[in-house]
């Protein structure tokens, strides 16, 4: 007997059939356990409708498994990735690789600008361990955005707040006298280190890291569902709202048609496949630079104030704010068109 | 061989959506699977049911309309609009030559020619 529930073989060769299928199909791809079951179900359906053999149906079982794995692979990429396409895994490995590369960019035009030692203090120290965390922590809430995590997204993104916070006063009160000095080559190598890192994580293992536990009843389903369809598919409160209290409607008629509902991350990806997808997307990239925007607004306030012409860090902060704005107007632009 | 059922409900199903709101009028998702169910397409689950309504009223063929419950949330009915009953016609004619396309290659026709002329024969 195979581990997939119910399924009861007739004859001893389906059974050994579905014994080897199983084994090849978990050892050697890991697949979630519903394409396991799905599979064998479906096996099990053919060969009871069908009358002949596993074998003869369905072909050698290392063959079959490898197959199933290479749909659901697919399958599987779909179901994780947001309106742009990417899981949480690369959203994060992605986001920490352009801050990297942001961050040794700055250490090269501090070279260029004021020499080749960059001098460090307690206040200069803090500024960066403030910049690293909040870095972090705005790349994790990217990720967990589109995890589905709703929640932690805001957790996070308020921990990064609290940091600049927290490091903003605590620089005010230490002392700025110099501690030592670094060349700007050493911080490049660092931030290079930090991108060569984030290009070479796993995007599986990545995921791993902000995948939630496994909904174990249908209100934990549907909350999942719900922070789902609003983080990774870009839906607004209201129409997840909807598509929730249509499953949560469809369950309480049929509570056991739960199982039918299938994987959660499948079942949402499904819902948002739809033609309002793209307007979403566009929506989501314009929130996406709206942010940025403000973020090199109120980093560059007192630069873009002061207006000094002659000053190449003036001219940098509104190149990137000038960016910013296109980058918000051209998806809206999009959107309204679509 | 795998048993293609299944498959085949999955491609049809948006065909036989329209043509069920069509001829009952509208209708929720819990009871147009019950529908499906009782037609004899079984392989249709709320997985495939409710992102292939979903597609549908965003493409505007079907208009989507929240009827109060008497416990929780209500239900969310589903009816065709004008752009879903002339979709539905196009897909109608689509299917039917589509039917007969595969019925010749098949075989089936001459089959069905065969026996009318075994019976003819029998008289």
């Amino acid at each position: 007997m195979t581990t997939a529930a119910g399924i009861r073989w007739q004859r001893k060769a389906d059974e050994e059939w579905a014994a080897a299928f199983e084994f090849h199909l978990v050892m050697r791809h890991l697949p979630p356990r519903e394409v396991t079951e799905r599979a064998l179900a479906e096996v099990h359906e053919a060969v009871t409708a069908a009358g002949g053999s596993a074998r003869d149906l369905f072909g050698d079982p290392a063959a079959y498994a490898d197959a199933v794995a290479a749909e659901a692979t697919d399958e599987k990429h779909a179901a994780k990735a947001g309106v742009d396409g990417v899981t949480a895994g690369e959203r994060f490995a992605h986001t920490l690789l352009v801050a990297a590369l942001i961050g040794g960019g700055l250490a090269a035009l501090h070279w260029f600008q004021d020499g080749l030692w960059l001098a460090f203090s307690w206040v200069s120290l803090t500024a960066l361990a403030t910049v690293v965390t909040a870095v972090l922590l705005v790349c994790g809430a990217v990720a967990l955005r589109t995890a589905g995590r709703v929640r932690a997204v805001w957790a996070s993104l308020g921990a990064a707040a609290a940091a600049v916070a927290g490091g903003s006063f605590v620089m005010s009160v230490l002392p700025g006298q110099r501690l030592f000095a670094l060349p700007a080559p050493l911080l490049m190598a660092a931030c290079a280190a930090l991108a060569a890192g984030a290009h070479r994580l796993s995007a599986d293992t990545v995921d791993a890291w902000f995948d939630p536990p496994r909904p174990r009843n249908a209100e934990a389903w549907l909350r999942r569902l719900e922070g789902l369809l609003r983080g990774r598919h870009g839906m607004s409160r209201k129409e997840a709202y909807e598509h929730v209290a249509e499953a949560r409607s469809h369950v309480r008629e049929d509570p056991q048609a739960l199982v039918d509902f299938g994987d959660v991350e499948t079942y949402a990806a499904g819902l948002a496949a739809g033609p309002r997808r793209t307007r979403r997307a566009e929506r989501r990239k314009a929130l996406g630079a709206a942010g940025f925007a403000l973020a090199v607004g109120v980093a560059g306030f007192d630069r873009l104030r002061a207006a000094d012409l002659t000053s190449f860090w003036f001219w940098l902060t509104a190149a990137a704010l000038g960016f910013a704005v296109v980058e918000v107007v051209r998806p809206l632009r999009g959107a309204v068109r679509s | 061989m795998t048993m293609p059922q299944a498959a085949w409900a999955r491609a049809v199903l948006t065909l036989c959506l329209l043509g069920v709101l069509d001829a009952e009028g509208p209708s929720y998702g819990y009871a147009l699977l019950g529908r499906l169910h009782a037609a004899g397409l079984d392989a249709v689950k709320p997985a495939t049911l409710y992102p292939a309504l979903t597609r549908l009223a965003e493409e505007g063929a079907v208009d989507v309309r929240w009827q109060a419950g008497e416990q929780g949330p209500g239900r969310k009915y589903y009816a065709l609009t004008a752009e879903g009953r002339h979709r539905l016609a196009e897909q109608r004619a689509a299917w039917a030559e589509f039917h007969a396309t595969v019925t010749e290659l098949a075989g089936a026709a001459k089959e069905t020619e065969a026996q009318a002329e075994e019976e003819g024969e029998g008289t």
